[in-house]
């Protein structure tokens, strides 16, 4: 016999039909950190088209180390990511990772300045490299010799990672979805096991001049957001 | 890996991909580790599915429908026994082409013996009849020549053909 095209189309969509709805497993995998550089790669590269140019700078990879002391991490095994145009974050057993896309080589990072600092904090440190600006504050503690610290750090969303890694057994950590000035915004906090140090490191995305936020600080999560909010491009 | 791919044209493209990648990129995971035991392997395969989707996009019309689920399975265990076959020359045919275990349609005819074939013919014959597949997208995916394409897909229909007169989708 001599099988029709359309027998055999009629055949392989009952098929289709049949093996979308095996139940093959779709339990969440793991993938290694080389695998989702390389999707990242594929995602910009599906964004930005195919030029070489572009493709070479994907490989630069800004990485933020909030705590990397190692060790077993059971705040989140479960994957939540968010998408927008321009970012999306993964939250990989211990791992959380920012990967942009962005396009902003060669020019030069706007000037940005927290407004509303408050009292007592005293900036010591204002530099910039990678198209990357780190100002760290520091106020100084009455009668002791510490310090309380605040960091802002921010950079172009440019093609690449952004990753933290977060240990356990020192620290306790969680994470919310806010907004600052309406902006995606992921607050963790973080309390030491071990002095009761909480620290807020909040993180957010200014999709309308390409800009990703950090903020340090070890203030409430209400103080650090009003912080947040009162970053402005300098005048 | 450097790979060069081609843009998709359209936002709504774009977000389509990058939904279906998270939707899907388990699932592929998982059926390419039933071939691939080497970690680095199954992540190669899914990869190299996920380019291969890239480049045939019009395939797909809904992320969540059970057309689009098996077309990257199909896709998955494609990549995944080329490289099964790369990295293990003497694994027996039988087992390479054995492929994933489908539920069959239970129609007791065609689509049932459609479903028993080995891989390679049911994967050349669902992505021609059912995804619409031309001869050249064909052997771009496969890797070949398009007169072997042709030649593959004739080979199929004959197996195939082979297979529904023995009533060998009623076993």
């Amino acid at each position: 016999m001599k099988l029709t095209d359309q027998q055999l189309e009629l055949a392989a969509k009952q098929v289709t039909k049949a093996m979308g709805n095996a139940p093959f497993s779709e339990e969440e995998q793991t993938f290694s950190p080389e695998f989702e550089k390389k999707v990242a790669r594929m995602l910009k590269k599906q964004r930005h088209g195919t030029s070489l140019r572009a493709f070479a700078r994907s490989a630069a990879a800004i990485v933020l180390a909030l705590v990397m002391l190692g060790g077993s991490f059971l705040l989140l095994n479960t994957e939540a990511r968010a998408f927008t145009l321009s970012w999306y974050r993964k939250v990989i057993g211990n791992r959380y990772s920012y990967t942009f896309t962005g396009d902003h080589e060669g020019e030069p990072l706007p000037q940005f300045e927290i407004t509303a600092l408050p009292e007592g904090y005293v900036l010591y440190q204002d530099s910039e490299s990678d198209q990357t600006r780190l100002l760290r504050y520091r106020k100084p503690v009455e009668g002791k010799s510490t310090i309380i610290p605040l960091s802002l750090e921010y950079s172009w969303m440019q093609d690449g990672f952004a990753t933290m890694l977060l240990e356990d057994n020192l620290h306790t950590l969680t994470c919310t979805q806010v907004t600052v000035n309406g902006c995606p915004a992921d607050l963790y906090r973080s309390v030491s096991n071990r002095n009761s140090i909480r620290n807020h490191y909040l993180l957010w995305m200014d999709e309308e001049s390409g800009i990703f936020f950090y903020l340090s600080t070890r203030l409430s999560a209400e103080e650090t957001i009003a912080i947040a909010e009162s970053i402005h491009p300098l005048k | 890996m450097l790979v060069y791919l081609q843009a998709l044209s359209s936002e709504q493209e774009r977000a389509t991909f990058e939904a279906l990648y998270l939707r899907y990129r388990s699932l592929m995971l998982s059926v390419a580790r039933r071939f691939l035991p080497e970690p680095q392997d199954a992540e190669d395969a899914v990869h190299q599915a996920f380019l291969s989707i890239l480049k045939n996009f019009n395939k797909i019309s809904a992320i969540d429908c059970p057309e689009t689920r098996a077309f990257v399975v199909i896709i998955v265990e494609r990549k995944a026994l080329d490289i099964l076959r790369s990295r293990q020359k003497t694994v027996p045919l039988e087992e390479m082409e054995r492929g994933v275990e489908i539920p069959l349609p239970g129609d007791s005819g065609l689509a049932d013996a459609l479903a028993k074939l080995p891989a390679r013919y049911r994967q050349v014959l669902l992505l021609r009849f059912a995804y619409g597949y031309t001869t050249r997208e064909l052997a771009k995916e496969f890797g070949m020549n398009q007169g072997s394409v042709q030649k593959l897909i004739w080979r199929a229909k004959e197996a195939l053909e082979k297979l529904y007169e023995e009533g060998g989708a009623e076993t």
